[in-house]
């Protein structure tokens, strides 16, 4: 087994609603060639441990990144030289002050300047280095390989290839254990006109390299025996990625035909009596009633064009 | 869900639109059977600046000796409709068309005017947002501008004020002069700014800057002495009726610029009351259901919602949460 539990840390856990923001669990997985991951409640990271330095991906709060830099301080003496930030959303890259004061230098695409500027949040260090298509963080023998292919999750989410582990991650679209609907039914980040295209870019580029698996940045618990929730692997099979395509793919498709077919209100939701809702039941986090708001969202899509 | 009433409602527009649409009468048939309201209308607000509205949908366009300027097409048949209504009112030809944003649904259907020769403006992020997601229906503009663009033919104008992102990240306001009157598209219609939002999920909404974006509006009417607004779209009021408050649809044509204050009191009170809620530390889940248990704006919300506005505070929740 790859994933190796190097580190199980129990702060005042505190995982009800009402603890939103409190200290949450962590968790450190090793899983070979320099790769491991952060996990901080039910957020994930990676960082990857070379000859000259370790780069992390989004330090998430400033008390997960505190975390972050200690657990990383059990594991080797190397200075943490770099920080990707996958997206430009405050909840996964906020608190990088603690590793830039040790003087790691900021990596993020550049669209992701631009938001960050336009929208600025004191807990947010902007970028220092930005590109425009790809870019690679080599911290001796170990490399993050950062893919942009247009925008997606947000106007800049790259797609992270950890090597030479050959992981991808795809923060905030694809978690192990299945495809999902997803948890935010206004989908507000997600830009339908190049959702498709990036989930083939994607999925050639997983072709290309060989990959074979994907890490989840999401933490999902799915039912177990007894009704206990139980949480999902790290790692999952890199057929979640076309997987989730499908559901992007079936949405916008079920969404399209039911204008055609009138099965449209004139508030503009769709008429979720009239149309088979059977293709959606099998994906994680199924629910009618957020399913109902995503497609609404996708009406819009349809007559605005985006 | 869709209430029955707005269901057969639905219906019956869709269909009679079909078929009258198809049918392209030279003037305006009922938008349904046993309707007041055509289908479409021309209305002439001051002598060169007339509104055109094709169902909920709103356009202006200003007639000179010179030529017209007009401003969104709307869609296909719309355009076609809009061309033989600016062709009754004028003999002048229409020579530019000035986009209000980038969104398929107002700004397809120009071909008729490129067809004369126009040109289209659009603020630069429309061209690109066509680009990048092209639709054949719409022309693509010829003249793009960063903050400000003015259309002048022979005393009569079209100015066109960028102020970042909003709805949209190319949206304009539009002041038509002589007549000092300022085109608002999709952000909010007269007669009131209070009314309830019709897409609660806020698609292509820049949240973070549209308080900002009205408060500059705010300030441009009031440097301009703007006292009345021109809506993109028709609005629903509550009119007291045998059983009660009822929402029954006004035009939405002219009316005061206050619906601009009251629109951004209602995104600014949303917004703030939804960050407050987080500063709390309340899990942001948690946050749409408090808001709506306090009926947060029920008494000034025109046709409050309470299950529109919990899609509402899950939209601004997520703006809290990542910024975006």
């Amino acid at each position: 087994m790859r994933a190796l539990m190097v580190s199980l840390s129990l702060w005042a856990i505190c995982l009800s609603p009402t603890a939103w923001g409190a200290a949450q669990e962590v968790a450190v997985e090793e899983h070979g060639d320099g790769l491991y991951t952060f996990r901080y409640g039910l957020d994930r990271s990676l960082f990857l441990i070379g000859k000259d330095g370790v780069v992390v991906t989004d330090p998430l709060n400033a008390h997960a990144a505190e975390r972050y830099r200690a657990e990383i301080a059990t594991l080797t003496d190397l200075p943490v030289t770099y920080v990707v930030y996958s997206h430009s959303h405050w909840d996964r890259i906020s608190g990088a002050q603690v590793f830039t004061n040790d003087g790691a230098k900021i990596v993020a695409h550049e669209q992701c300047a631009e938001t960050l500027a336009d929208n600025p949040n004191p807990n947010i260090i902007p970028p220092d280095i930005t590109f425009k298509e790809n870019y690679e963080v080599d911290v001796g023998g170990v490399a993050l390989e950062l893919f942009f292919f247009g925008p997606s999750h947000s106007e800049c989410l790259v797609v992270m290839l950890a090597k030479p582990a050959n992981m991808l991650m795809l923060v905030d679209l694809v978690d192990p254990p299945a495809a999902a609907i997803p948890s935010e039914p206004t989908v507000p980040h997600i830009k339908p006109w190049n959702i498709l295209p990036f989930f083939k870019a994607v999925e050639t580029l997983a072709e290309d390299r060989g990959v074979k698996e994907i890490i989840g940045a999401n933490v999902v618990y799915t039912e177990g025996g007894n009704a206990e929730q139980v949480m999902a692997p790290t790692i999952g099979p890199v057929s979640l990625i076309a997987e989730q395509q499908v559901f992007w793919r079936t949405l916008m498709a079920t969404v399209h035909q039911a204008r055609l077919d009138g099965n449209v209100g004139n508030d503009s939701f769709v008429l979720m009596d009239e149309i088979d809702l059977t293709p959606f039941e099998a994906y994680q986090g199924y629910d009618q009633q957020d399913l109902a708001v995503i497609m609404r969202r996708f009406v819009s899509y349809e007559a605005m064009g985006r | 869900m869709l209430r029955p009433q707005w269901r057969i409602f639905a219906i019956v527009l869709f269909v009679w639109g079909v078929s009258v649409s198809s049918a392209r009468a030279e003037t305006s048939p009922p938008m349904f059977p046993g309707s007041d309201w055509l289908l479409w209308e021309t209305e002439q607000i001051t002598d060169e600046l007339y509104a055109f509205r094709y169902q909920f949908y709103r356009s202006i366009f200003l007639v000179t000796d010179e030529g017209v300027i007009a401003s969104d097409p709307l869609n296909v048949e719309d355009g076609k409709i809009l061309a033989q209504e600016i062709a009754r009112a004028t003999d002048q030809p229409v020579k530019y068309v000035a986009y209000s944003h980038s969104h398929w649904d107002h700004i397809a259907g120009g071909q008729p005017f490129k067809d004369q020769g126009a040109k289209f403006v659009a603020q630069e992020n429309c061209a690109r947002n066509l680009r990048e997601n092209p639709n054949p229906d719409v022309v693509a503009a010829d003249i793009t501008f960063d903050a400000f663009y003015e259309i002048k033919l022979s005393g009569a104008s079209l100015e066109l004020f960028y102020f970042g992102p909003s709805h949209d990240n190319c949206l304009v306001v539009m002041i038509a002069n002589p007549a000092n009157i300022l085109f608002m598209i999709d952000l909010l219609n007269p007669p009131s700014g209070w009314i309830m939002f019709y897409n609660p999920t806020l698609a292509d909404t820049y949240i973070y800057n549209v308080v900002p974006f009205l408060k500059q509006v705010e300030a441009l009417v009031a440097e301009r002495n703007i006292e009345r607004i021109i809506g993109a779209h028709t609005q629903m009021d509550m009119v007291m009726g045998e059983t009660g408050l009822q929402p029954v649809m006004v035009s939405g044509t002219i009316g005061s610029a206050n619906a601009i204050k009251e629109r951004r009191l209602l995104y600014q009170g949303a917004i703030d009351a939804v960050l407050a809620q987080l500063a709390t530390g309340t899990a942001p889940g948690d946050v749409p259901d408090i808001l709506v248990e306090r009926r947060l704006m029920a008494d000034k919300i025109i046709g409050y919602d309470p299950e529109q506005m919990r899609i509402l505070f899950k939209r601004l929740t997520i703006y809290g949460v990542t910024g975006e």
